[in-house]
């Protein structure tokens, strides 16, 4: 998935806008020039994705027949067969292929084999939790990151900055799971002052704010530490971006003003460095549904990310299909749409 | 809801709320409307955790996909029918032996193929309905009649030719061919008034409407998917209404965690432990460990030549293992205790025959006469009087034909617990001359039944009738083209085949017992396979909130994992909790989060008000 991240970066960013030798801008390339190239980049994109989907999983070690066999007290031969038969796993590769093609262009997904229901409905139970955990990770990742990392760029080679930094990069190694114990032993085991993970308690009851206040209850672990492990990525953009633009003249002219300082950073500063940042969260927002897999898990967070890991071991090869697919297809489609953002944001985007 | 459990929650929503200023003051608000609502009452009787002392709350790490009992696979869907529904005959806690379940009293007509079952008069499910013989009837219907699920039973099916209702509260079953199996069998019964309005679909049927309609202890009551599953007590259950008035099972997807909710009182009752975190448990006030064996075994097979059943041999099999004499030096050469201890913690039994020793009825130990005892010497003395010759200075022995004695074993890449085995078993051979080869892959399987090694591990969880595990051992199932069959061992006896036909089929209890010691000692003195231990079940619980839990076996045996409703059914509340957040934390948190909430207001307003002065 990272070569398709790679692949779809916008061509436009301000690197490319500065190079030294740069061709002469096409006068005539307009918006609907630019959208064609990046739709049809996108389109290469997903077809290949949807080829790898199917045949990435068949290569994994294991038979789903025989780990799930082992799961039933007295497995029959006759029963095997029957199922065996259900999964539609005697069928030729090229029939699998076939089956599994027109099923997704019609938006089905074909049916677990570990838990022999449809892979549309396992997604649709699970995917609002991880939406609901990751995006408010997100948020607050991004709140966090690219306020710390203006500051800090603001206050190069401070102390400040320092610290920030130094805590940034520790966040940034330390592996999530370690995290996620430490969270857990420290708040859950010893203060007691949150649950150890899940999202819901039994019979909260119905009422939107009981709710409400449940699933914010059980969100609070989780969403800190997904936070953590997110944050250091803007923190780290933002500050570079900021560096970059705190030579620029334009600075100059607003201190000349008589602007005071916080101001200068705010509306002059962090807005011109919120445009190479911009697509580094778009990227975030096409990984969201897959990047919290070991919160998730730690957690017994009831998302599309611990589905995943279910999967594998098995492995369910209609669900591992499925979820590529729309991981990797919603890397994609983000990244498209980051690019066409790009082009009203930055101008200079125009001319790639 | 009480107020102090509210309190914090209330505090530390808001606070995080705060935190991620999605929401700054309305969160406050939302929080303090909830906040009164539930002190008058709205939701109060509705809230559930660990800090009622009348509720269970169970560890788990399985989520339910499907609640057709006849579709169910997975252990925690085992655990709902054991506590939803009854089957006609339970299995004892104390020993695992046939008990009256909805069946009050069964007998066989002679020739064993009528079996005649008197149902109890006193069962209502959980709608308030009689349980009559009807719903044994149509349960048995079903089983027969639906593509999908008659699959799943095809044995039973075989076996059965005719259910039918003699009056309301005698079922007569007859049956194609005698077999005891028809006492023990788990199939538990479906209300019809129920399963009939899905008539011809139900095995598409997904029996989710809430709550659950059968007639055990509990009722599933609501469900929240990999969340929890949350059961309210039957008070009308026959065997009389269970100790606790809630049963949750919560979903925990990593040991650790569960461990660490255990020991902030979160969850009541978890299994599935290793034993280093068994170790971690045992020096906690408030927790009790329980091993037990469980219904499983582990051993190392032979692999005795691939063979289809026409007796067409293939594979490239190494000829010394199919050798009894190199078998029994193999066998020997093995000391089960020491790999118990060094390989798992000391967490398990020594194992000889394929029933496990939970059984205890029918489980056999050989005699001393034939008793195979850990002795290097023996072994080497076997080895010496079949031929096997081993050179001055050599590393390993020769064959008769001359060929290095060579063996290889297959062992399941990343499972610590095999490949540890394996490296002992390596050495203790070294030591009695026989080279062998560890072949660590992901397709153990394969290997060994295409006769690419001679040996490999495997485990299985027995029932307890063992007939499909000794049927796995038989004649019958070697594969009619290489590479189907649902043969272990290729392993082919005839004696040993009638053995089991007449167990089967045996009516009189002491004469069945005296066949299954015999097929159990038929497999440790043949070496079809080298049974090395029973292992032990680890399970944790709560002993502030819960006591008088009955196991199964009732002596040293297991909580979670029984064949039955025993453990949910009997456990009694003390009316004590242990957990939630103490007082001082509660208020100190408090103030903290009020402070801070104030602190944070102050600054952006001020922030802002700088922020237009100065513009």
């Amino acid at each position: 998935m990272t070569s398709h991240t790679t692949a779809a970066l916008p061509a436009g960013s301000e690197s490319a806008g500065n190079a030294p030798g740069e061709k002469a801008p096409r006068s005539s390339s307009g918006f609907g020039r630019y959208l064609i190239n990046r739709i049809s980049g996108t389109i290469v994109s997903l077809i290949a994705i949807v080829f790898s989907a199917f045949f990435i999983f068949r290569v994994l070690p294991g038979n789903p027949v025989e780990n799930l066999m082992a799961e039933f007290e007295n497995p029959s031969p006759e029963l095997q067969a029957a199922l065996i038969e259900e999964w539609g796993l005697n069928d030729p590769l090229p029939v699998q292929f076939w089956n599994y093609l027109t099923g997704l262009l019609q938006g089905n997904l074909g049916t677990s084999i570990q838990f022999g229901v449809p892979v549309n409905q396992l997604f649709a139970d699970r995917l609002f939790p991880t939406l609901l955990l990751g995006g408010v990770a997100l948020i607050l990742a991004v709140i966090l990151g690219y306020g710390l990392g203006a500051q800090a760029a603001w206050r190069h080679g401070t102390g400040f900055d320092r610290r920030t930094v130094y805590t940034a990069l520790v966040f940034f190694a330390a592996p999530t799971f370690w995290v996620a114990m430490i969270a857990i032993i420290i708040f859950s085991r010893e203060l007691r002052l949150f649950p150890t993970g899940r999202m819901r308690s039994a019979g909260a009851g119905d009422n939107f704010f009981a709710q409400f206040l449940d699933v914010g209850y059980h969100m609070i672990l989780p969403t800190v530490t997904l936070t953590l492990m997110m944050y250091s990525g803007y923190l780290l953009t933002m500050r570079a971006a900021m560096l970059d633009e705190m030579g620029n003249d334009y600075l100059t002219t607003a201190r000349a003003k008589g602007l005071r300082d916080n101001v200068v950073q705010r509306k002059h500063a962090m807005r011109n460095a919120m445009l190479p940042t911009t697509t580094v969260v778009f990227m975030s927002i096409g990984n969201l549904i897959n990047g919290s897999l070991i919160t998730e898990m730690i957690f017994s967070w009831p998302g599309l990310g611990y589905t995943f890991y279910q999967a594998i071991s098995v492995p369910d090869y209609p669900v591992l299909q499925g979820l590529f697919v729309i991981f990797a297809g919603s890397t994609v489609l983000a990244n498209l749409a980051a690019d066409i953002m790009y082009w009203f944001i930055d101008p200079r985007a125009r001319k790639a | 809801m009480t107020p102090h459990k509210l309190l914090p929650r209330a505090a530390a929503a808001a606070g995080a709320l705060l935190l991620g200023a999605t929401l700054s003051v309305p969160a406050w608000a939302d929080a303090d409307e909830a906040e009164t609502d539930t002190d008058e009452g709205v939701e109060s009787a509705d809230e559930v955790d660990s800090d009622d002392p009348n509720t269970l709350v169970v560890g788990t790490s399985q989520s339910i996909e499907t609640w057709n009992p006849f579709q169910q696979t997975y252990v925690i869907e085992h655990q709902f029918r054991q506590i939803t529904y009854e089957p006609l005959v339970r299995l004892s806690a104390e020993d695992y032996t046939p008990e009256p379940g909805l069946a009050e009293d069964w007998e066989a007509s002679e020739d064993g193929l009528t079996w005649t079952f008197e149902l109890r008069e006193d069962a209502y499910w959980h709608d308030g309905e009689q349980f009559t013989a009807e719903d044994v009837v149509y349960t048995y219907h079903i089983m027969r009649e639906d593509p999908d699920i008659s699959a799943r039973n095809a044995p039973t099916n075989e076996l059965i030719a005719d259910v039918r209702a003699e009056d309301d509260f005698t079922v007569v079953f007859e049956l194609n061919f005698p077999d005891i199996g028809i006492e023990a069998s788990d199939q538990v019964i479906v209300p019809k008034h129920i399963w009939e309005e899905h008539e011809g679909a139900w095995g598409e049927y997904d029996n989710d409407d809430f709550p659950i309609v059968g007639i055990g202890p509990f009722q599933a009551s609501e469900f929240s998917v990999d969340s929890y599953i949350r059961y309210t007590a039957n008070e009308d259950y026959f065997r009389g209404a269970p100790g606790f008035d809630e049963l949750v099972f919560q979903y925990y997807t990593e040991p650790d965690t569960s461990i660490a909710a255990l020991e902030a009182g979160e969850v009541d009752l978890i299994g599935g432990l290793n034993e280093q975190q068994i170790r971690r448990l045992e020096g906690i006030e408030h927790v009790t460990t329980n091993t037990a064996p469980d219904r499983r075994w582990f051993a190392m097979r032979f692999n005795h030549g691939p063979q289809t059943r026409d007796g067409e041999e293939f594979g490239n099999l190494r000829e010394a293992v199919t050798d009894p004499a190199v078998r029994q030096a193999i066998h020997h050469a093995l000391d089960r205790e020491e790999l118990i201890e060094r390989v798992r913690g000391g967490f398990g039994d020594p194992a000889t025959s394929i029933v496990p020793n939970v059984f205890t009825n029918i489980w056999w130990e050989p005699s001393d006469d034939i008793r195979v005892d850990f002795d290097l010497d023996a072994a080497n003395t076997l080895l010496d009087e079949a031929g096997y010759e081993w050179a001055d200075g050599a590393d390993f022995r020769t064959t008769p034909d001359g060929e290095p004695l060579e063996l290889r074993i297959a062992v399941d890449a990343g499972n610590t617990e095999r490949e540890n085995t394996s490296l002992f078993i390596q050495e203790w051979l070294a030591e009695i001359g026989i080279d062998l080869e560890r072949v660590i892959t992901e397709d153990v399987e394969d290997l060994f039944l295409n006769g690419d090694v001679e040996m490999s591990f495997t485990g299985w969880g027995i029932q307890p009738n063992p007939v499909y595990n000794l049927n796995r051992q038989s004649c019958g199932q070697l594969p009619v083209e290489p590479g189907d069959g649902g043969t272990d061992t290729y392993y082919c006896n005839e004696d040993f085949d009638a053995l089991i036909a007449e167990s089967q089929q045996e009516l009189d209890e002491d004469r069945s017992v005296e066949l299954f010691h015999e097929l159990q000692e038929t497999l440790y003195t043949d070496n079809v396979m080298i049974f090395l231990w029973y292992p032990h079940v680890m399970e944790a619980y709560n002993n502030v909130k819960i006591t008088d839990v009955t196991t199964q076996p009732e002596d040293e045996g297991m909580i979670m994992g029984q064949s039955g409703p025993w453990a949910y059914w009997s456990a009694q509340p003390t009316g004590e909790t242990f957990g939630g957040v103490s007082t001082g934390v509660l208020i100190g948190t408090g103030v903290v989060v009020i402070v801070a909430a104030g602190v944070v207001v102050a600054v952006l307003v001020k922030r802002k008000k700088t922020a237009e002065d100065r513009e």
